[in-house]
């Protein structure tokens, strides 16, 4: 299939060389017999933002999730091809998949924070896995990043419950980054919240690819255009095209990219 | 296109100005109430209401008697009264042994049938195929379906000779561990289901989460999903304790009559609900202090189960409602 | 931030989770050898005295002549007149509580958990009822009739709980189909919903009917005899179930009678284990039903 490079030159303004983080190499992902994603070839660059995009159905998801292994909890799914991160394979059987999602952090679709404290959502995981540092301060610091922390000071023992669907999710966003984790998987992360929290957690995003790889699965296209480096347009399992953002919204290759992005479907 | 006939339209303006009820007296009464749907609705009506009749009818039975028996024997000597000897004479009718005996045996059954009951439902939840949880569930409840007076004569006949031949041989025939044994395992299941009702209202998203976040199955179960469930497994454990507290043929046969103030498990005893059964088995004459004594046992068990089952029953109605 | 994840301490966790699901599959096997052993114990005593005479003959001093036949009668008039009582009120008040009444008055609420409430009070309490109100009160004596009172009472609130489910578990685009074409609130009830929710309002009534199968205590209560020696002809009769003469024949010293008693619950075990089959039936076949129309 048709391998799609970037051109470095074509693409940072700043003109920094791109490095690749994770690389995905004919990748077919099954559920059962149904092909979900066919022969995917893709790399992804550090501390940049690669938006995935495409209508319903068209697999990036589940690309998303094959990144972090968390597709490894649906049973009959299958994994073809090679993805590696930092060029080892994290389906290779000698891979541990915990230490995978301690590297790759998720946040998902609607925000699922933990029925405990607010405290203690950002604290659980550090504190398993081995922190003996100072919580309140490693607590602190994720909700600062998350620009969480003035709303929530004074409150971060009550329940996260008690939070509006925007601060639950920039509470999601920080418990996924007080694990430090170097790449950052979203999955459609504003589109079950209101204008003023998506606008708040996107600039968040745009703060965040500083320290992480990031990339963004979203519905929405405006989105992708807002705070995406690169964009990856799907459709029905296959990778149309994959370019800076800039040339995708621009001037794109493909006519069905054109389509896509007029709204002629999806 | 038919142009309706001047009469139909005339009925129709008729309806519509002046209201249902009037169309229909032309043919008959709104069939909504006709004579028979009336009717139908006050009989069901009044067996809605037949629950309540029943509670009150408890309450009052148990308190009209109650109140006769507390006439004869003060507060005090009955709740704080330490012996128990209602056929010697003088009378001594103290209920703490009795009170002691329930105890004991519904806190050595909950010992037994919470951590079994819980395992079960964790590994049922957690670790166990479909398949395996289709066929293990029905199994689990058969332990709940045998009626009490089978595990009675399984603790006589078999918990109690193999407790004597291999680990107390000083036990008592008629003891409160065999007791405490079979009645822990008739709740098992009562335990069993209603935490595992308890973990699966957890979204799957929460679990999700955890994993997402790089925790080990064990840590999820433990930290996570264990926690968050915690409520209406307090409220399995409310109920079974409840239960453990009312049983009665289990105790009747097994743990004795002996009401004492003890401890000690391999002693025989007497729980408040085996008196009862005691006094009805006998000759006890109708009217007599005894036979009042049936009363106010019954209302200090009715209050212990009514409270310990109200407090459940709002647990389970609140973890019920948590994940909106 | 200088937190890094120990990347060796989840190995450990792992050791945890191996561990712990061991452990819970380990009780999961002891809970079931448990079950079995019981099982296994009691057939094992009881079954070689299950003889015709064993199911003919009236109790007896002698524990080579006694029977179940007293109790074996009594058994099955008791659960037959609780059926009649039990089922007709405890499905009228569901029915009502369900279909009849507004979702969000405080009373209806107030009667629901009552009822839920009532479900876990203890037997005897009911037997304490049926021996004040119907022995007494109403002066039926120690017979069928006042048993059976008692023990409608006492399985009212699970057939209603259990009724209550199976209607509400109907969705309402049917009820709403009846109400369309203009049929009354009993109409719907009586041919749409009633038809539809009736296997499992059935598995109900079984699991209710062989609960009541198994009580003792209440019946104690109102004085079903520990010894008959007829069967009951009419229902002001005096009577004695099953489950009575188990507890009476393991009471008693000698060790015959302990056989007896054994070979009564075989028989007593093998009746709930059809009937519980019975409503596992019914409850898989209201389920697909449910599924398919939806």
């Amino acid at each position: 299939m048709k391998e799609i490079k970037i051109q470095v030159n074509k693409l940072d303004q700043n003109n920094e060389q791109l490095k690749t983080k994770i690389k995905l190499q004919n990748v077919n992902l099954y559920y059962g017999n149904f092909k979900a994603v066919s022969d995917l070839t893709m790399d992804i660059y550090k501390n940049r933002i690669t938006s995935l995009i495409g209508p319903s159905g068209c697999g990036k998801s589940t690309v998303l999730r094959t990144l972090n292994r968390m597709n490894d909890f649906i049973e009959d799914f299958r994994i073809e091809g090679k993805v590696l991160i930092d060029n080892t394979d994290i389906y290779d059987p000698k891979v541990d998949p915990v230490e995978i999602r301690l590297r790759v952090g998720m946040v998902f679709q609607t925000p699922n924070p933990f029925p405990k404290s607010i405290y203690e959502n950002i604290a659980l995981g550090p504190k398993i896995n081995g922190y003996k540092g100072d919580l309140d301060e490693l607590v602190y610091e994720a909700l600062s990043k998350a620009y969480l922390w003035e709303e929530v000071k004074d409150k971060l023992q009550e329940s996260a419950y008690s939070l509006s669907g925007g601060q639950q999710q920039r509470l999601c966003i920080a418990r996924a980054i007080a694990m430090q984790p170097e790449v950052l998987l979203m999955d459609e992360p504003t589109a079950s919240l209101d204008p003023i929290s998506t606008n708040k957690i996107e600039e968040l995003i745009l703060e965040l690819k500083e320290y992480y790889t990031i990339i963004i699965v979203t519905h929405n296209m405006q989105q992708a255009a807002r705070i995406g480096d690169l964009t990856a347009l799907f459709y029905q399992g296959k990778l149309i095209e994959y370019d800076s953002t800039f040339k995708i919204f621009t001037n794109p290759k493909e006519k069905l990219t054109e389509d896509y992005i007029t709204g002629r479907f999806g | 296109m038919e142009v309706m006939p001047t009469e139909q339209k005339k009925i129709l303006t008729q309806a519509i100005t002046e209201g249902r009820d009037k169309v229909f007296s032309r043919f008959g009464k709104a069939p909504s109430k006709s004579f028979s749907e009336v009717l139908i609705t006050w009989i069901l009506a009044f067996h809605g209401w037949i629950t309540v009749f029943v509670t009150l009818a408890i309450t009052y039975v148990l308190l009209k008697d109650g109140i006769i028996f507390f006439q004869k024997v003060s507060f005090l000597e009955f709740f704080t009264g330490t012996v128990w000897g209602p056929f010697g004479e003088p009378k001594q009718l103290g209920v703490l042994p009795l009170v002691n005996g329930t105890l004991i045996v519904a806190i050595g059954a909950i010992v037994i049938s919470v951590p079994l009951g819980l395992s079960v439902a964790i590994y049922l939840t957690q670790y166990a195929s479909r398949l395996l949880r289709e066929i293990l569930t029905p199994l689990i409840e058969i332990l709940g379906g045998i009626p009490t007076v089978v595990y009675g004569y399984f603790a006589l006949d078999f918990v109690t000779p193999l407790l004597k031949k291999y680990f107390f041989p000083e036990i008592d025939i008629f003891n409160a561990l065999s007791a405490s044994i079979v009645v822990g395992i008739s709740i098992i299941p009562l335990i069993a289901s209603l935490s595992i009702e308890a973990i699966r209202v957890i979204p799957q998203k929460i679990q999700s989460g955890a994993y997402a976040l790089g925790l080990t199955k064990f840590h999820v179960i433990t930290r996570v999903i264990l926690p968050a469930s915690l409520s209406g497994i307090t409220a399995s454990i409310i109920l079974a304790f409840s239960r453990a507290v009312g049983e009665t043929m289990a105790v009747v046969l097994a743990a004795g009559s002996s009401p004492k103030m003890t401890l000690n498990y391999l002693e025989s005893i007497q729980t408040m609900t085996a008196f009862i059964v005691q006094v009805s088995l006998g000759d006890t004459p109708y009217g007599s202090i005894e036979y009042y004594t049936i009363y106010a046992i019954g209302l200090t068990l009715f209050v212990i189960t009514f409270t310990f089952n109200w407090f459940a029953l709002q647990l389970v109605k609140k973890f019920r409602e948590v994940y909106v | 931030m200088t937190f890094r994840p120990d990347f060796q301490l989840y190995k450990k966790y792992y050791i945890y989770g191996t561990i712990f699901q061991f452990i819970t599959f380990i009780v999961n096997i002891i809970v079931l050898i448990i079950l079995a052993y019981l099982l296994y114990s009691i057939t094992y005593a009881g079954v070689p005295y299950i003889t015709k005479d064993f199911l003919q003959n009236p109790p007896s001093r002698f524990p080579e002549k006694a029977g179940l036949y007293p109790a074996l009668m009594g058994t099955v008039w008791l659960i037959g007149l609780t059926a009649l009582f039990s089922v007709a009120m405890g499905v009228f008040a569901a029915i009502y509580l369900e279909e009849y009444s507004s979702k969000k008055s405080k009373i209806i609420e107030l009667i629901k958990i009552n009822i839920q409430n009532l479900a876990g009070i203890p037997s005897i309490i009911y037997g304490i009822l049926g021996l004040t109100l119907f022995v007494r009160g109403l002066s039926l004596g120690r017979s069928l009739l006042a048993g059976a009172l008692t023990m409608s009472l006492l399985v009212l609130p699970t057939i209603t709980i259990a009724t209550q489910e199976a209607l509400r578990a109907i969705p309402d685009s049917f009820r709403f189909a009846g109400y369309g074409i203009g049929m009354t609130r009993w109409q719907v009830v009586r041919y749409q919903i009633l038809p539809l929710a009736m296997p499992g309002i059935l598995t109900g009534i079984i699991l209710a009917l062989s609960r009541a199968i198994g009580e003792t205590a209440p019946l104690i209560m109102i004085g079903a005899l520990t010894y008959v020696a007829i069967a009951p002809s009419s229902i002001l009769d005096s009577f004695t179930v099953i489950s009575i003469q188990i507890f009476n024949w393991t009471s008693l010293p000698q060790e015959g009678f302990h056989k007896l008693a054994a070979a009564a619950i075989v028989i007593l075990i093998a009746v709930l284990l059809i009937m519980n089959s019975l409503s596992i039936v019914l409850r898989i076949y209201f389920q697909r039903k449910l599924r398919k129309i939806q």
